[in-house]
């Protein structure tokens, strides 16, 4: 297989709303490549991949063909890849394997949403489609439900508290607040604290609303070459040197007693506290994301790295509860043990792996096939050093940032993406 | 039985809210406004916001496992078991997970009405079909003798005094309809809970919000 390189990154902005169309958002992410990179055209690009969740929130379907063709890319190839809330990574994923067996040298991964034609409740519950609708939407159930009950039994496992959980969104709604493409910076733009959080309203006990993600609109497009191409089209290309893809039960009260789980990961399902009733498989269980300990332990091998090793993470934080889940289950540390990352500051800017500089999906927001994509682009932008010329600052620039990984995340944890990239 | 009346099915003409699924614009609303590609980089610029609704009616089967649903029109709890490994479902599954069991077809057995209530949430906020209902629990349960959990309500018992591993029982509705709320679940023991006084009274209080702002948008409660 050929070696891969990221080239090129844009975003156009998140926020709710934006009132430019789809296709009009990602032209706005692909003319800041062709800005960046006066060596690339529009004629250089051979394939285009597409990255957006949802047909219902804008009654639209098959969006790919109205950006492709509005890009002027016809009669080139095009699909959509899509994996829920992972859509974004997965079609990282998708592009990658397009390059490496040779079938595209140049490709373009366009992601977008656009959430907000129908109001918050209602956008909640075309997520929430995406859930069981025999068995779960019916009696009630949303994402930040399944979550939150994810985090309860989080919670009476391991003992992390709600300040704990505050401490993450206070962490990354600050970080997102000098990044230009920030929905939080638009709508509230001021730091918070960790009262702020516990006083906010509640959505789904332990999590109140600004323990959540943002709801958006927004894009973001990626340009992945082969290796032959990239140094044509760049001095300081970005390799992408590991992927990993993993998946459990789509409705997670199928995971604790799961067969599939079996023998998989020993050494996560030994930390098992006696108080609890200890189901047959004990890791993942609905405490932490078996996926995404799968994503990354095939993303480690494959770039030839250590958890230690990652300078800066872009990690899915739809919910904060679920980032110091995936601090556990990304091996950045010991299961049980992602509370002492958040009280340590080892995941700000300066410690021992920047979790968010983004600002992530709650300090930036979370339109949902964009999200993966922007991961991407901002991983891209901190490994090349771009942060200051990006942002404006360099506030949230992790110096000397060698390794960088974006985490895609989605359904209950059903499909999790581990993306490596390397300076 | 419920029937389903004649205009709802497939094919036949809805009233009101089945005339909706042409995109017909009903309203529309001039905004000038400030957008663009970055925070730094914003133009004003003239958007026009149709109002176009859309509704549908779905005819749904529940596949293999319908015995379910037709079960809670009899108030019992099906499960599904696999003949070859033994491992018990509920929600039940017409065809075993178990790889070596080779998608093997399950059998259909009553399950009891007691389980263990192995998390759950306390929802401040849903779906907007589910808004009126605000605030329930919303838990996920291992029926006992399942290997699996099935998400349900919890009732009769106060947020706050919720706890992981309680034991509860099922309990159905007077009028049971095929839908999964025509179950839920009750307590079977009083739970210790782990809250401190601190965390059960923001808790509380975070309710009392969630309670008057049901009862402003819905006026009822």
């Amino acid at each position: 297989m050929r070696r891969v390189a990221a080239v090129a990154g844009g975003i156009s902005r998140f926020d709710l709303p934006r009132y430019e169309n789809q296709e009009e958002m990602i032209a706005e992410a692909v003319r800041e490549i062709l800005n960046d990179t006066p060596n690339l055209s529009m004629k250089d690009i051979d394939t285009m991949v597409a990255s957006y969740f949802s047909d219902h929130f804008n009654q639209q379907l098959a969006q790919e063909w109205i950006v492709h063709d509005y890009l002027g890319l016809t009669p080139k190839p095009v699909f959509r890849i899509e994996t829920g809330g992972a859509t974004g990574g997965a079609a990282f994923r998708g592009a990658w394997s397009l390059v490496a067996s040779g079938l595209s040298d140049i490709c373009l991964v366009c992601g977008w949403e656009k959430m907000s034609e129908v109001a918050t409740a209602k956008a909640n519950e075309f997520i929430a489609l995406a859930s069981d609708t025999d068995f779960e939407f019916p009696v009630g159930g949303y994402y930040t439900g399944y979550y939150a009950a994810m985090a309860v039994r989080h919670m009476y496992l391991y003992g992390e508290t709600e300040e704990d959980l505050a401490m993450i969104a206070v962490k990354n709604r600050n970080n997102g607040l000098d990044n230009p493409y920030s929905q939080w910076r638009k709508q509230y733009g001021k730091k918070i604290t960790v009262k702020d959080v516990l006083n906010s309203r509640l959505i789904a006990w332990p999590l109140k609303i600004l323990d959540c993600c943002l709801i958006s609109d927004g894009g973001a497009a990626v340009v992945l070459a082969s290796e032959e191409k990239a140094k044509q089209l760049t001095d300081n290309p970005i390799w992408v040197t590991g992927l990993g893809l993993g998946s459990d039960a789509m409705r997670p009260g199928d995971r604790p007693d799961n067969p599939g789980w079996r023998e998989r990961n020993p050494e996560l399902e030994s930390v098992y506290p006696d108080h609890a009733k200890k189901p047959r498989q004990p890791y993942p269980e609905i405490a932490n994301f078996g996926a995404c300990v799968e994503a990354a332990k095939q993303a480690y091998r494959m770039a030839g790295v250590e958890p230690s090793d990652i300078d800066v993470a872009e990690i899915h934080d739809a919910y904060d509860s679920s980032e110091l889940q995936t601090y556990e289950d990304l091996l950045f540390c010991k299961r049980g043990e992602g509370k002492l990352l958040i009280r340590e500051g080892q995941t700000e800017i300066d410690g021992k792996v920047a979790v968010n500089p983004s600002g992530g999906l709650e300090g930036m927001g979370h339109p949902v096939g964009a999200t993966g994509i922007a991961q991407i682009v901002e991983i891209f932008w901190q490994l090349r050093q771009e942060i200051s010329k990006k942002h404006g600052t360099d506030r949230v620039q992790v110096s000397n940032a060698e390794i960088g990984l974006a985490h895609s995340h989605a359904g209950t944890g059903t499909t999790i993406t581990v993306n490596i990239l390397s300076r | 039985m419920i029937k389903v009346k004649e205009e709802l099915k497939p094919g036949k003409p809805w009233k009101g809210w089945g005339s909706l699924g042409a995109m017909d614009v009903v309203g529309h609303e001039i905004v000038e406004s400030l957008d663009g590609p970055r925070l730094d980089a914003l133009e004003t610029g003239e958007f026009m916001y149709a109002y176009r609704p859309y509704d549908i009616m779905y005819r749904h089967s529940y596949g293999v496992v319908s015995k379910f649903f037709a079960g809670l029109l009899r108030k019992k709890i099906f499960g599904t078991r696999c003949p070859k490994c033994g491992d018990v479902f509920c929600p039940p599954r017409a065809h075993c997970w178990r790889n070596e069991c080779a998608l093997q077809e399950t059998e259909s057995i009553e399950l009891p009405l007691t389980g263990v209530l192995h998390s759950y949430t306390i929802l401040g906020f849903a779906a907007e079909a589910f808004l009126r209902d605000l605030p329930f629990i919303l838990a996920y349960v291992r029926i006992d003798g399942a290997n699996t959990l099935i998400a349900a309500r919890l009732r009769e018992i106060k947020p706050e005094e919720v706890e992981c591993d309680m034991k509860v029982k099922v309990e159905f509705v007077a009028k049971p309809k095929g839908s999964p709320l025509d179950f839920y679940f009750v307590p079977a023991e009083r739970p210790t809970s782990k809250r401190t006084a601190e965390q059960r009274k923001r808790l509380v209080g975070q309710l009392e919000v969630i309670e008057k702002w049901v009862k402003k948008k819905f006026g009822r409660k």
